[in-house]
């Protein structure tokens, strides 16, 4: 059984994170296509985009929360918004260096979110929701 | 006229002429003979005429006597003597008459009538009162006659048995109507002994009537002896009850007395002239702790305490002269124990001499000592009344004032309200500020509601004052309100007390949000560079080439001089909230400013930043020189970091006083910020913001800090795209 998704997007402003996390991806050959959105507004836009293209939407996303202009609390109320009750496709995971209960327990109250993961987020980890995304899909 | 009769003695006609009766002598034709001084006059009064000889005794006789009178003469005329009484009643004086015909004979032949007319008033009225007497005393006879063997009883002793007139006696029989048992075996027994001996009873005894009633009676008996023997007993019997009720009453009140002396509640006691005990009741004994036969015959002295012998001494002497007297006084036992006794004195005057002193002593040990524990206790209520921190004003329904304390008109004086007086009104608003005025509070005392308010009054001199004020409604029993208490409590030093509370509540709840900010920097910030350095020493681990690991080893820098920076934030922030005692001092807000733009110099030049400053040379803010400088170059470093791209910066200093407190201005002309969406983490722990990446976002965080720390407070007001303008508060 193949784990190979077609997309996973990034969305976060850390930009060692990115590209720690875009090295781990390639490394486990984990999809064909990563972007990387420095916040939230960008993903969004990007959703958008490829709606309007009817362009293919990611399978899988990795959402932080706090990044400036949109974050990702916002992010996921754009989302909700754009799906308007349809599921878009995508699996999101919400990837924070947050500890805070708090956090996780609003991630919980979504039922967009997948689940919350605290970075650094290990290549095991990494494999299992590339085996969970793939049966999903 | 004395020829006519012959040989009429003088004397006689003088009697005659001079006799106190009215005398006429009428011939066979009613017409007057003659007629004496009296029947002159009492015919003139009786009817208004002169009396002439000759004239018809007609001429004065009412014609309502004509009829009798005929009756009488004619009768007279044919031999008969006839004597009546007449009683002529009037209001005024009830009159008898005797009114007497006689025949005059001449030659045994009747030739004239004399009527003599006599005033019997005098005897009749003798008659009446005897008889009066008689029945009054009700003294009835009886008599036994051994001889002819008959009895008889007056009317009045059957009136008394209760008999009647005709009833027929019998000896034996009478005795029957004693009492059976101890009054007739008495009766007998003396009727016997009176029969042997000849000697008389007098006896009182119990009758039971004919109608069964029982009376009292007195039976006398006498005797009359013949040869030695009894022949005759008699006497008198009398009903008596009466007189034997007034006795017995008199018996009664006697025992009476004697019992109100003895058993008086009260001591009751008689002194005589020397202050000697003559009479002692058990009450004035028990008082004395001592017995009656003791007390008798001895001085009252050592029962009178010695301050106070003067006193009662003058008090006797005053009984001694007649006048009765109560006093209060002291009063020491024979045990030698003291009592406070109410005493009242009254003198005994037999013939209008005082002999002896009567005295009725109250012990009034118990109510003195209540009395004065009652006072003891109003003075003690009324000291707390007067004396308690706590103002009140006793007020009727109608907001009558009863009685207030000093703290109450205090209270009103100092709300400048003109001051409390007893029996007047308490009138118009009694709190301005509130508008609660008099007929909200009755109407909800009236329904039993407490009102409670507290009133803040300010003033000059002090500081302001708190109070707390309640109305008390005070029902009666049938929860019916019968006034209103108000109570005026200062509460200036809790409600102080609450302010500082509140303060320090305020000032706990900025330091748990600085401390949950903290939180925030170190899961957010701090985790973010140790989750990257274990991803990085990840890839280093499994690095495939050298060139692999330099990249990471370069990476690892970077994030550990991001983790030195963020430390140092930190480090920033937590000493803030350490500077207990900081050191704050004048400054000259222009050598601040200056220093900030020396740092940001190179910026300044590149972005060409005008810095507009409106700032007086002069201008100064007390306030911790470190803390000053990071916030000036914090605040010009952020307006230039997000100035707008279109527009050349321009960043306005100016300053003014609100309320007294200098607030220093920084205004912007940048890109803004969207305060709907980022107002609450503006001054938050976040990163960034406004999308710049190099952006502190922990700057703001650490001037806000800085400013609250010194008492002083931060705001913002700002428009996407047009600027941002910050306002520092400075204590």
């Amino acid at each position: 059984m193949s784990t190979k998704l077609k997309n996973i997007w990034v969305i976060d402003d850390d930009k060692l994170y990115t590209f720690l996390l875009t090295k781990t991806l390639a490394k486990l050959q984990a999809c064909d296509n990563i972007s990387v959105y420095e916040n939230g507004k960008l993903g969004i836009d990007a959703l958008k985009q490829q709606i309007a293209q009817k362009g293919d939407l990611p399978e899988l996303i990795f959402l932080d929360i706090n990044m400036s202009v949109m974050d990702g609390w916002e992010f996921i109320e754009e989302y909700k918004k754009l799906a308007d009750g349809n599921n878009l496709g995508s699996i999101i995971y919400v990837a924070s260096s947050s500890i805070s209960t708090d956090d996780m327990a609003k991630a919980k109250s979504h039922k967009e979110i997948h689940d919350y993961i605290v970075k650094p987020i290990s290549a095991a980890t990494i494999m299992s929701i590339l085996e969970k995304t793939a049966r999903t899909n | 006229m004395a020829t006519e009769f012959g040989d009429v003695d003088d004397m006689i006609w003088s009697y005659f002429e001079n006799s106190p009766d009215v005398v006429f002598i009428l011939d066979k034709d009613k017409r007057i003979l003659f007629y004496n001084k009296n029947a002159s006059k009492y015919i003139l009064s009786d009817s208004g005429k002169s009396v002439e000889k000759g004239d018809s005794v007609y001429n004065y006789i009412s014609p309502k006597m004509v009829e009798s009178f005929d009756i009488h003469f004619h009768k007279t005329l044919s031999g008969q003597q006839i004597e009546r009484n007449i009683n002529v009643f009037n209001p005024i004086n009830d009159k008898w008459w005797s009114v007497s015909y006689q025949p005059i004979h001449k030659n045994a032949q009747i030739v004239a009538v004399s009527i003599t007319i006599s005033d019997i008033t005098t005897i009749k009225k003798t008659e009446r009162q005897h008889e009066e007497i008689s029945n009054v005393s009700r003294v009835g006879g009886w008599e036994a006659d051994y001889i002819n063997n008959t009895n008889s009883w007056s009317p009045v002793t059957k009136q008394i048995i209760e008999l009647p007139d005709d009833y027929p006696v019998g000896m034996y029989s009478a005795l029957d109507f004693y009492k059976n048992g101890n009054d007739r075996e008495t009766i007998k027994e003396a009727i016997r002994t009176a029969l042997e001996t000849g000697q008389g009873f007098d006896l009182e005894l119990q009758v039971k009537t004919a109608k069964g009633r029982t009376i009292w009676t007195r039976t006398k008996g006498k005797t009359e002896s013949h040869n030695g023997k009894v022949v005759r007993l008699y006497g008198t019997f009398q009903d008596t009850t009466e007189k034997r009720n007034i006795y017995e009453d008199l018996l009664i009140s006697q025992q009476y007395y004697k019992s109100l002396f003895e058993q008086n509640p009260n001591a009751v006691f008689a002194l005589d002239l020397n202050e000697k005990f003559i009479s002692v009741n058990e009450n004035a004994a028990l008082l004395a702790e001592s017995t009656v036969p003791d007390m008798l015959g001895n001085s009252f002295a050592p029962y009178c305490p010695e301050d106070e012998v003067g006193r009662v001494m003058e008090n006797f002497n005053k009984t001694q002269k007649g006048k009765s007297i109560s006093y209060d006084c002291g009063f020491i036992t024979a045990k030698g124990n003291r009592k406070e006794i109410n005493i009242t004195n009254l003198p005994i005057i037999i013939n209008g001499v005082v002999v002896a002193i009567y005295a009725i002593a109250k012990d009034i040990s118990e109510s003195i000592s209540a009395k004065n524990q009652l006072e003891k206790s109003e003075a003690n209520l009324r000291t707390v009344f007067d004396n308690t921190d706590i103002g009140y004003v006793l007020l009727t329904e109608s907001f009558k004032i009863v009685s207030f304390n000093n703290h109450a008109q205090a209270y009103i004086l100092s709300k400048g309200q003109s001051p409390l007086r007893e029996n007047e009104y308490m009138t118009g608003t009694v709190d301005d500020a509130r508008s609660i005025d008099t007929a909200e509070v009755r109407e909800n005392v009236r329904n039993g509601k407490k009102v409670i308010y507290e009133r803040n009054i300010k003033s000059t001199g002090n500081d302001d004052q708190w109070y707390n004020i309640t109305f008390h409604p005070v029902s009666g029993l049938q929860n019916e309100v019968l006034g209103i208490i108000m109570e005026i409590e200062n509460i200036t030093a809790r409600k102080k007390s609450e302010l500082e509370l509140n303060k320090s509540f305020n000032l706990l709840n900025e330091q748990n949000k600085r401390l949950l900010n903290f939180s925030y920097i170190i899961s957010h910030n701090l985790r973010s560079h140790t989750s990257n350095i274990k991803s990085i020493l990840t890839f280093l681990e499994d690095a495939e080439n050298e060139e692999e690991k330099a990249e990471m080893m370069e990476h690892l820098k970077n994030v550990s001089n991001s983790l030195d920076e963020t430390i140092h934030n930190l480090n920033d922030v937590v000493s803030i909230n350490n500077s207990v005692n900081l050191i704050y001092r004048p400054l000259f807000l222009i050598e601040f400013i200056s220093k900030a733009t020396d740092v940001l110099k190179e910026q300044i030049i590149q972005k060409k930043v005008i810095i507009d400053n409106k700032l007086l040379i002069d201008t100064s803010v007390n306030f911790n020189p470190a803390f000053l400088e990071s916030i000036m170059l914090n605040f010009l470093s952020n307006a230039i970091k997000y100035s707008h791209p279109d527009r050349r910066p321009v960043i306005t200093l100016d300053s003014y006083i609100d309320n007294g407190q200098f607030v220093l201005i920084i205004a912007d002309n940048g890109i803004g910020i969207d305060l709907e969406k980022n107002g609450d983490k503006l001054f938050g722990f976040y990163k960034t913001f406004n999308g710049n990446s190099d952006a502190r976002g922990l700057g703001l965080f650490i001037c806000k800090n800085q400013v609250e720390y010194m008492g002083g407070k931060i705001e913002v007001e700002s428009e996407l795209g047009r600027g941002t303008t910050f306002k520092i508060f400075f204590k």
